[in-house]
């Protein structure tokens, strides 16, 4: 079944699938990158509730509900985490902070996304 | 199905592998949070080639339920996400090694198998919870589908050639 050699012998439908993946995979990216920039706002969206806002600028601590219970996010000058979660394995909290456009953390279990959107506020004009 | 009376103890062995490669990974920590290689589907591609699409679904569901259970995560979301998703990538395989014929080498079979998974699961994700930003970790998908299939299904092409080395394929 297996040939001898140190490196099985790709078909060439292999490396086609594989360039096909790669391919979309880096222009996906790509337009992210063009359109990423330091995020103003973050969009909470929890399941059953309407998706909320709040200021990045706004530093401070909120409490979010959600489907197995309350999730704490903390907003600070690094932009947002969560910092506390009723999930098992607590991937949310290990995703750490969030602060460009487009940026995300999903909670499965607890049905919450964050999501970092609009645009930073200027803190300075200088001529 | 079976063709040699050790058919029976080998598959065994591939869904104990399963299950101690599943657990042994939710255990390890991750580089990314949704970062994870798939380890315990190796075993269910070595079932697929070694003994077809039948034994493999056996092997993948023990390792889902067992593994399910060992790991605290059994009936949950994340377990019914990851046993779709574990599902589906097992449907895509069996039906790409059965109407492809040689057109795939493992690796191929086995980056279909991560692609099918990665995008069931963003796909069962946003049944569950709703939130269309979601989508937004396609292309993270994409990549991890493209690295964690190529490198499992290296490591079958290899476990392959090392099994057909000590006779996992003669006729006893």
């Amino acid at each position: 079944m297996a040939e001898d050699g140190l490196w099985p012998a790709l078909t060439w439908a292999d490396k086609i699938l594989a360039f096909t993946l790669a391919i979309c995979a880096i222009g996906l990216i790509a337009h992210e990158r063009d359109s990423a920039a330091v995020g103003g706002v973050l969009v909470i969206e929890a399941t059953g509730a309407e998706p909320a806002t709040r200021m990045l600028a706004k530093h401070g601590l909120l409490r979010v509900m959600g489907l197995l219970g309350e999730s704490q996010i903390e907003i600070g000058a690094r932009g947002a985490h969560v910092i506390a979660a009723p999930c098992t394995h607590k991937i949310c909290m290990r995703r750490g902070w969030i602060r460009q456009r487009g940026d995300l953390v999903v909670c499965v279990p607890n049905g919450l996304v964050l999501r970092i959107a609009g645009t930073a506020a200027v803190d300075a004009v200088v001529r | 199905m079976f063709k040699r009376p050790g058919d029976v103890a080998r598959l065994g062995l591939l869904a104990s592998a399963a299950i101690v490669l599943f657990v042994f990974e939710a255990l390890a920590p991750r580089p990314l949070p949704w970062m994870k290689l798939g380890l315990g589907n190796l075993p269910v591609l070595l079932s697929l080639l070694s003994f077809g699409s039948g034994p493999a679904l056996a092997v993948s569901s023990i390792k889902l339920v067992v593994g399910g259970l060992l790991s605290g995560g059994f009936a949950g979301p994340a377990f019914v996400i990851g046993g779709g998703a574990g599902l589906v990538s097992w449907l895509v395989m069996a039906l790409i090694k059965r109407y492809t014929g040689r057109l795939f080498s493992v690796v191929g079979l086995s980056i279909w198998g991560a692609l099918a998974h990665q995008l069931c699961q963003l796909l069962l994700a946003y049944a569950y919870i709703g939130q269309s930003g979601l989508f937004s970790l396609l292309p993270l998908s994409l990549i991890s589908a493209l690295l964690s299939g190529g490198l499992i299904g290296l490591l079958a092409w290899w476990t392959l050639h090392q099994l057909q080395k000590i006779g996992w394929f003669n006729r006893t």
